[in-house]
Order: C-alpha cells, then structure tokens, then sequence
C-alpha cells in the first residue's frame, strides 16, 4: 500500500507536511495545475526519509498520493495515457515513485506497458523499483514479462527473494531461462548467486 | 596491421577515444544504430540519430584518420514501443539507401517479444530489398534461447547466411553461429560478455574463419580499444600474424563489402582544417593536415 498521510506527514517536519497536505487538498479539488507543479516540486520540498518501516521514502509517497488523487479527478478513459506520458516525461525520482505507486492506481492492469518498459530500462533505479518489493509484475505482467523481469534483476545484482510473488509466478520457463544462466555464468568462470534456488521449480525456501 | 572495430557506438564516446584509437592502429569503424539508454519519445529523434550518423559522427571519425560507416535500424529493445515501431521502420526505407550505409543493424531480439520479432523479420526484408546484410544482436538476458530463435528467423525467411553478422557471441553460441553459416560477431568487454583470453581460446577452437572481434563501446562502462587489445592477446598467445590479420581486418572487411558501399582501400588523410556546416573538432589547436 501507500502509507496513508499521517505516516508520510510523521516522517516529514511540520512545513513540509503542511505543503503536502495543502497540495493535496488542491489537487482532490482539481485545482487546475495543481497536480504538475506539486509533483515536480515533491523531490525539493519533501525529504527522502524513509517512512516508518515500510520500503517508501518521503518524496516517493508523496508524489504516490498526489498522483493517486489527481488520476481520480481524470475522465476514465485518460487515465492510463495520462500515467504513460507522466511516465515517459518524468525524470528519474519522479518515474521511481510513479512505478512503486502503479498497483495502487484504479485500474492498475491498465499501466503493463509502463511496468513493461521500466523492466527494460538500463537505469538500475528505475528496473529496481518495478521488480523490487513492488507488487505490480505479480499480479498484472504476464509470464514472458514476468520472466524477463526476474532474469534482469539477477542480472542487475538484485536479489529475486525481492521479487514480490515469485514463489506463486515461478513458472518452468523461468526455471530453464535461470537454470541456463547460471551455466552461462560458470563457463565464463562467474559466480552464480545462492538464492537462484528462489526461482527454480521444485526448490520452494522455507523462508519465503 | 590495419584494424578495424566493426561495431562501436562513437556518439557516445570523446574526441580523446578517437586519438587512441588511431593511435592504435584502428582505421575504419563501423557504428550500428542502437538504444540512447532511455526509450525515445518521437519519431523525429531517430530520424535526427540517423542524421547524426551519417553527417557529423563521420566527420569527426575522418578528423582523426578513421573512416567510420554505419549501420541503420529501429533497435530491438525500442521495437516494443508501439508509439514510435512502425514510424521508424517507415523511415529507414528512406534512409537505407544512403552512402555510408553498410548493413541493417542493430536488429534481432532482446526480450524475446513478439513485437521484436515483428520488426526483425520487418527489417530483414528492408534488407533484402536494399541488398544489405544485416547485423544481429543476440540477447543478454537467455542468450542460448535467443540465438536459436535467431538462426530459425533467418533460415524461414530465407535470408542468405553469408549476408547475415549474428554478434555478441559467447562459447555456448558460436558453434550454432557458425553451423548455421553467418559471420559471428564477439564484444570484448571489461567484465560481461567475453574478455580477450576467452576470444583467444575461441580463436585458437575454431580458427579465424567467419570469426569477427569488436569492442561494442557505448555510453556504459566499456573500452574503445579492446579490438587493438584483443591483437596483443593473440600475438602474445602465439597466434599466427595472418590469423589475427584474418579476424580484425579482412574479415569485417570482407562482410561490409557486400554492401558494395564499403569504401577502405585508401587509409583516410586528416586535415582538420576542414569544417563540417560550420563546425570544427577543433577548440583553438592547431590543425593537423597529413601530406596529401
């Protein structure tokens, strides 16, 4: 979920809550540029504490109810090329908070094709924050999305134990594809990461 | 010995890259077309990248004694983005045709999607009809998998595996590579992909035949002077002079020339007088001008 306003407003100092709770108010009232200018204001007027013991920073969940509210005032059908082109024209911190807040949107199987697209990206924060304690990719991207998403945040160093659902996802293709990357990774003489038992079938972890 | 990098993203890298490059020895380059590192947002911008290829990149590759062409298409990674795929592959019709142009490439597939292979296959008829050879890229990410779907592609569409690079391979692809009877591509990369002691080994299997050495140096953490690397590697490995010539020079030579635009024959003259719409690689130094 993301934290509700009290919890962001407990890890921020009382000017910056106050700021968000009144850009919030203006937003839910549809208050025209509201929305754009406290979403690109977030990264400058809210820290990046971390809030309480959850895996959001300050601005991050900021901007996630911000944008949260501002897709309701939106007519249905321009809400998702709405979140695709915040998406596309946003910089890093920006496209960070809007893919953690993506699950949480209405209509969230409609955004695949931003979840998709971070999974590609080469910008390691971006791929993290879809593939990472995110549950989007489990429960909207389809297997060969799933797979690649899985196969690219081993690559990147991440573990897949962060993957969220991936022991209800794993699936035999994603087995064969882990399972033949780690024989490409012993015949180049790399070492192959210990939790790579995460995703191979028949392997379930007690600790997951 | 001339040597030549046939796939080097020189819009990313500096001025300080090409004078040790040439220095090197490296005297023509071939640069693919490939992914910015974001996702492009318009048409125009590739259209504005191809231009950059074909205009500026080779000006400044010849300020430094390096003849530089390269190799134009919608990258595989860029084709799942239904925004700008059937745009650009509209484009490139246009722009195959230019001088400079020696292959269709980077295409081929990344994550495997059927949207890539959509525009591969797209782009290997572009090819056919421009009478270009293509230059593949092979996945990072279920390399083995991809290759397969690659090789299968190309031999249902029928393309001739003499006009086919398939590139970036490791030891688990090159003999598929080289059974299906395309030239086989290698990067030389500081820590993924393959090193110079792995190329020797492959060289030392397999022989020079088909075989091609490339850097693929771009924006990331990467080394422009990894074909000239390689060279050592193989001479200190006790490597046949020719066989080493075979791979880093006559073998790219020889793949490019099908396109019949590949011009090398003469070793490039620098005047860095010369000036490109106005602008000059020059900040106040002085000219070089080589002897005409």
């Amino acid at each position: 979920m993301i934290p509700d306003d009290a919890a962001v407003a407990d890890a921020l100092s009382d000017s910056a809550s106050g700021w968000l709770r009144d850009a919030l108010a203006r937003v839910t009232l549809g208050e025209r540029g509201a929305f754009a200018a406290a979403w690109n204001a977030c990264g400058r007027r809210l820290s990046h504490t971390a809030v309480g013991a959850t895996s959001w920073k300050a601005d991050e969940a900021g901007r996630a109810l911000l944008l949260s509210s501002h897709v309701g005032t939106l007519a249905a059908d321009a809400q998702a090329p709405f979140v695709l082109a915040l998406y596309e024209k946003g910089e890093l911190r920006e496209q960070v908070a809007l893919l953690k807040a993506l699950a949480f949107l209405p209509g969230p199987e409609r955004f695949a094709e931003v979840a998709a697209s971070a999974m590609r990206s080469n910008a390691v924060d971006l791929h993290e924050a879809i593939a990472c304690d995110n549950p989007y990719p489990a429960a909207h991207l389809p297997d060969a999305t799933f797979n690649q998403l899985v196969l690219k945040a081993m690559f990147n160093g991440l573990s897949p134990r962060r993957v969220l659902g991936i022991e209800r996802r794993r699936n035999p293709e994603l087995a064969r594809m882990v399972d033949a990357w780690v024989r490409e990774r012993r015949l180049a003489g790399r070492a192959v990461p210990a939790d790579v038992a995460v995703v191979l079938e028949g392997e379930a972890d007690a600790s997951l | 010995m001339r040597l030549f990098d046939p796939h080097v993203h020189m819009t990313s890298r500096t001025t300080d890259d090409y004078e040790a490059m040439a220095a090197a020895g490296i005297a023509a380059v071939v640069e693919p077309a490939f992914w910015v590192g974001q996702p492009r947002t318009h048409v125009g911008t590739f259209e504005d990248y191809f231009l950059s290829l074909l205009g500026w990149e080779r000006f400044r590759a010849s300020q430094f004694g390096i003849r530089h062409f390269c190799t134009l298409a919608l990258n595989p990674k860029e084709a799942n983005n239904p925004r700008v795929a059937d745009g650009v592959l509209e484009l490139l019709a246009g722009y195959l045709a230019k001088d400079g142009v020696v292959a269709v490439g980077e295409i081929g597939f990344d994550d495997q999607t059927d949207a890539e292979e959509r525009c591969f296959a797209a782009q290997l008829r572009l090819a056919r009809e421009h009478e270009l050879p293509v230059l593949i890229h092979t996945p990072h990410r279920d390399k083995k998998r991809g290759t397969e779907r690659t090789l299968a592609l190309l031999r249902r569409l029928e393309f001739p595996p003499e006009l086919t690079l398939v590139d970036h391979n490791t030891e688990e692809t090159l003999p598929l590579t080289l059974a299906a009877g395309c030239w086989a591509g290698h990067s030389i990369y500081p820590t993924t992909k393959l090193d110079e002691a792995r190329m020797v080994a492959l060289v030392r299997q397999y022989g020079p035949e088909r075989i091609i050495v490339n850097s693929a140096a771009d924006w990331g953490v990467s080394d422009p002077l990894k074909v000239p690397k390689t060279v050592a590697a193989m001479r200190e490995a006790g490597i046949a002079a020719d066989v080493v010539e075979t791979v880093v020079w006559k073998n790219p030579v020889r793949f490019f020339a099908q396109s019949g635009r590949l011009d090398v024959a003469e070793p490039a003259r620098v005047d860095q007088r010369a000036l490109f719409e106005g602008n000059s690689v020059l900040r106040g130094q002085p000219a070089r001008v080589d002897p005409a």
